[in-house]
C-alpha cells in the first residue's frame, strides 16, 4: 500500500515537467522540493531524535558556499560541487556536535543558534574566500550533455530533476535509517535520554551520526540553492530566518514522519504564495495567524493529523460503524 | 466539524473572488520590500511610482495605452526576490522590471531578468556587481556605490588646502559600506594620503567608543564614516564628538547621514558634518523644485533620493515604451523595450539619462550604466538641521564651511 503510494508519487514527480509548461509552477515545485529536503534533514535530528536545532542555516550556508567556491575558484562542476557541499557540511557538523551535544534541551537549541550566527560572521569577514558582503555571483553554468543532449541551464527542468532526485534520496535515506537500529536508538533518546544511556546506547555517537546525516542533506540543499539562484551572500544563506523556516516545515508537516516534510513544504509554500498574492502588505499577519492555528489545533502536524484520522476511519470502517 | 469546514470554504472562496481582473495595460513589475524591516522603503517607492503612473496616464499614457506598476513584496529576502521576479515575468507577464531596493535582492532580480530575457531598470540598488557582470538586459539609472564618493574626491582635489593630511575610515561591513570605503580609500591612497584607521563594524553597533578611542590616538585630519543604517550614523557621530575627535572635517557617506533624523537626534552635534549624499536631482533646477512641491502636496513629505529615483524610473520606462514598436507579443515587446532603452537619451527629475558601457572608479566594467552617473554625486553639509548641497558649485545651495570651526587650529 505504502509502496504503491510512493511509486505513484515518484511517477507524478518525474512527469510534472511534462504535465505543465508553466515555468513559474515549476519554480514553485523546485522551491517546495528544496524546502522538503531541508525539512526532512532537520526532521532526522529534531523529529526522530528530539534534538531541536535552530542553527541549520549554518549547514545550508556552508553547503551553498562550498559549491559556489568550488565552481568559481576551482572550476569544479556543480554535480560534484553539490554532493561535496553536503560532505563539507557533514564534516563541519562533527566539531559542532561534539561541543553542542554536551548540552541538552533548550541549551542545545540555543547553542546551535549561536553556531549559525558565528558561521555567518565568519563568512561575512573571511573576504579572500567568500568575497564577504559582496557575495558570489555566477553568470553561466558549464556546458554539459546528458544522454547525448545538451542540458539547458536556462530552463527549469534540469534543476527540477536534480532537486527531485536529492529530495527523494533524502526521503529514502530517512526511511531506511529510521527503520534500522539507529532509528530505535533515536526514538529512545527522544523519549528519555538517561534511560537510553542506561540500557547501553552510546547516545553521543548516535546523536552525532544523526547530526552529520542531517547536515549532509542540508548541505545538499544549500549547494543546490547556490546553483539554482546563482548568487549567495552571507545574509541570504546564513540568516536565522532559514533555520526557523526549516523548523516550521518539519513541525507543520508532522514531526518524526517521512512524508511530513513534503506536506509541510507544499503547504507552507502554497499558503505563503497565496497570501502574498491576495494581500500585498498584510500577508504576514495572515501567515502568522495561520501558523498559530495549525500549531494550536494540529500539534502533531498536518501529516500526523491526517494519519491519525485515516487510522480512525479505517478502524471505524472495520467495525461497520458510520 | 461541519461548521469549521464551511468557514474554511468561505475563506477560500473569498480569496478567489477578490482577484482583480486586469485591463489591457502595459505592465511594469516592481519587487519591493512591502513588509519586514525594509518596509518603509517599499512604501516610498510605491508612492513615487503611483504618482508617476497617474501623471503619465492622465497625459494619455503610452501611445494611448495605460501603464500599470505591479508591486510584489519580497520582504528583503533574496530567494523571495527571485521568486517574485519569476512570478512577475512568468505569471503577470510584465514587460519590464524595476525596483529591488537593496543590492542583494537586486542581484537576484538582475540574474533572473537576464535569464528570462526581460529588461530590468535598476532605480536604487547601488552594488557595482549588478551592472558589472555584463548583463545586457539590466540597466541602471542611479550611480553605483563606488561612484558615491566622487563629489568628495573632487572637493578635496579642487578646493584649496582641502587635501587631507591623514584620514580615518570607519564603515559597516555590508556591500554598501565596503564598496564606498574601498572607493574612497583607493582614491586617497592614489593621492598619498595616509589612512591611519581602517575600521569595519557590524550594522547596528551600539557603542562606537572603543573604535573612536583608537581613532583619537591617531589624530586624523579627516574622519570618514560610512553607515547604511541611520542609528549607526547617529551614534558614530555622537561618540566621535564625545570622545573629543576634532578633525578638519567629519564626512559621512550613505543613507544614515542624509535623513532628517540625523539632525533631529544629534541637534547641534550635526552642525557642519558633511554628507557625501545620495543624488536626488539638482535642487537648483526649477522642474525638480516643482516636483518636490507637488510630491509634498500629495503625500505630505518632501521626496528624497528614493522617491526621486522611483519617480524618474517610471518616466524612463514610459519613454522607452513610447519609442519601442509594441506588438502585443510579450517576448518581442520585451526585446523592443530593451533596444529602446539602449537609445534612451533624456532628462528626468533625477538628471540626464543615457546608458552606456564604461569602466568604474574601481575598474569594474559597467554595462548599461547611466553614463552621467559620475556627475550624480554631491557633497552636502548639515546646517541648522538642514542638509544643503555645497559641492560641486553647479548644484550647490549654499557655501561650504571648511575647515570645521570646532577643529583644532
Amino acid at each position: 500500500m505504502n509502496r504503491i503510494a510512493a511509486g505513484v508519487a515518484i511517477v507524478f514527480l518525474l512527469a510534472l515537467p511534462w504535465l505543465t509548461d508553466n515555468q513559474f509552477l515549476l519554480h514553485l515545485a523546485i522551491i517546495v522540493l528544496m524546502w522538503t529536503l531541508m525539512g526532512l534533514s532537520w526532521n532526522l535530528l529534531g523529529g526522530y531524535a528530539g534534538q531541536v536545532s535552530f542553527g541549520h542555516a549554518a549547514f545550508f550556508g556552508v553547503g551553498a558556499y562550498t559549491t559556489m567556491i568550488l565552481y568559481l575558484k576551482v572550476g569544479l562542476a556543480p554535480w560534484y560541487g553539490i554532493p561535496l557541499g553536503g560532505v563539507v557540511a557533514a564534516l563541519f557538523s562533527l566539531p559542532i556536535g561534539y561541543l553542542c551535544f554536551r548540552l541538552r534541551g533548550p541549551y542545545f537549541a540555543l547553542s546551535t543558534l549561536a553556531v549559525a550566527e558565528i558561521t555567518r560572521l565568519v563568512a561575512l569577514n573571511w573576504e579572500t574566500l567568500t568575497a564577504g558582503p559582496v557575495g558570489l555571483l555566477i553568470t553561466t553554468l558549464p556546458d554539459v550533455s546528458f544522454l547525448g543532449r545538451p542540458v539547458d541551464w536556462e530552463s527549469k527542468e534540469p534543476f527540477f530533476y536534480i532537486i527531485a532526485l536529492l529530495a527523494v534520496s533524502g526521503m529514502l535515506a530517512t526511511h531506511y535509517m529510521m527503520r534500522g537500529r539507529l532509528g530505535a536508538y533515536l526514538v529512545a533518546i527522544r523519549e528519555d535520554e538517561d534511560a537510553a544511556e542506561s540500557v547501553g546506547i552510546d547516545t553521543t555517537r548516535a546523536k552525532a551520526l544523526t547530526l552529520a546525516a542531517s547536515a549532509f542533506f542540508t548541505g545538499l540543499a544549500g549547494g543546490f540553492y547556490g546553483m539554482y539562484f546563482r548568487y549567495v551572500d552571507p545574509d541570504a544563506v546564513f540568516p536565522i530566518a532559514i533555520s526557523i523556516e526549516t523548523v516550521f516545515i518539519a513541525v507543520v508537516g508532522g514531526l518524526g514522519t517521512v512524508v511530513g516534510p513534503i506536506v509541510g513544504a507544499v503547504f507552507l509554500t502554497t499558503v505563503a504564495e497565496t497570501f502574498r498574492e491576495r494581500f500585498v502588505v498584510g500577508h504576514l499577519i495572515f501567515y502568522g495567524l495561520f501558523m498559530m492555528l495549525v500549531i494550536r489545533f494540529m500539534p502533531e502536524g498536518i501529516w500526523g493529523r491526517a494519519r491519525r484520522l485515516y487510522g480512525r476511519f479505517r478502524k471505524g470502517g472495520s467495525r461497520g460503524a458510520a | 466539524m461541519d461548521r469549521r469546514f464551511s468557514i474554511a470554504a468561505l475563506v477560500a472562496f473569498l480569496f478567489f473572488i477578490t482577484g482583480t481582473a486586469a485591463a489591457q495595460t502595459l505592465k511594469i513589475g516592481a519587487p519591493q520590500p512591502m513588509t519586514g524591516p525594509d518596509a518603509p522603503f517599499g512604501d516610498k517607492f510605491q508612492k513615487a511610482y503611483s504618482m508617476a503612473v497617474e501623471e503619465i496616464n492622465a497625459a494619455g499614457g503610452v501611445n494611448g495605452k495605460q501603464i500599470e506598476v505591479i508591486i510584489e513584496d519580497h520582504q528583503a529576502k533574496n530567494p523571495l526576490a527571485a521568486t517574485v521576479a519569476e512570478r512577475l515575468i512568468q505569471q503577470r507577464e510584465v514587460l519590464i522590471l524595476t525596483g529591488g531596493r537593496a543590492s542583494g535582492q537586486a542581484v537576484e532580480i538582475a540574474s533572473i531578468a537576464q535569464r528570462l530575457k526581460t529588461p530590468y531598470l535598476v532605480d536604487h540598488p547601488s552594488a557595482d556587481i549588478i551592472t558589472a557582470k555584463g548583463f545586457e538586459w539590466v540597466f541602471r539609472n542611479n550611480p553605483t556605490g563606488s561612484i558615491y564618493p566622487q563629489a568628495f574626491n573632487k572637493f578635496i582635489s579642487e578646493a584649496p588646502g582641502a587635501m587631507p593630511k591623514s584620514a580615518a575610515v570607519i564603515y559597516d561591513n555590508t556591500v554598501f559600506g565596503k564598496t564606498i570605503a574601498n572607493s574612497a580609500m583607493t582614491f586617497l591612497k592614489s593621492k598619498n594620503v595616509n589612512i591611519v584607521n581602517d575600521e569595519a563594524y557590524p550594522v547596528n553597533t551600539l557603542d562606537f567608543k572603543p573604535i573612536m578611542t583608537k581613532v583619537r590616538g591617531n589624530n586624523p585630519d579627516y574622519v570618514l564614516m560610512v553607515a547604511v543604517a541611520t542609528t549607526d550614523a547617529i551614534l558614530m557621530t555622537r561618540h566621535a564628538k564625545e570622545m573629543g575627535l576634532k578633525p578638519r572635517a567629519f564626512v559621512g557617506f550613505g543613507g544614515g547621514f542624509g535623513v532628517e533624523d540625523f539632525a533631529k537626534q544629534l541637534g547641534p552635534l550635526s552642525e557642519n558634518v558633511f554628507s557625501s549624499a545620495a543624488w536626488s536631482g539638482n535642487p537648483n533646477d526649477p522642474k525638480v523644485k516643482a516636483f518636490y512641491e507637488k510630491f509634498n502636496k500629495k503625500y505630505g513629505i518632501y521626496p528624497k533620493e528614493h522617491e526621486v529615483e522611483g519617480y524618474a524610473a517610471i518616466y524612463i520606462i514610459a519613454d522607452a515604451m513610447k519609442r519601442a514598436k509594441l506588438t502585443g507579443d510579450v517576448a518581442k515587446d520585451r526585446d523592443a523595450i530593451r533596444r529602446a532603452l539602449l537609445k534612451t537619451d533624456m532628462e528626468t527629475v533625477f538628471g540626464k539619462v543615457k546608458f552606456g558601457n564604461y569602466k568604474g572608479p574601481l575598474g569594474d566594467p559597467y554595462t548599461n550604466q547611466n553614463v552621467n552617473s559620475p556627475e550624480h554625486s554631491v557633497l552636502a553639509q548639515w546646517r541648522k538641521g538642514k542638509l544643503l548641497n555645497v559641492y560641486p558649485k553647479a548644484n550647490a545651495e549654499t557655501d561650504v564651511v571648511f575647515p570645521d570651526p570646532a577643529s583644532k587650529k
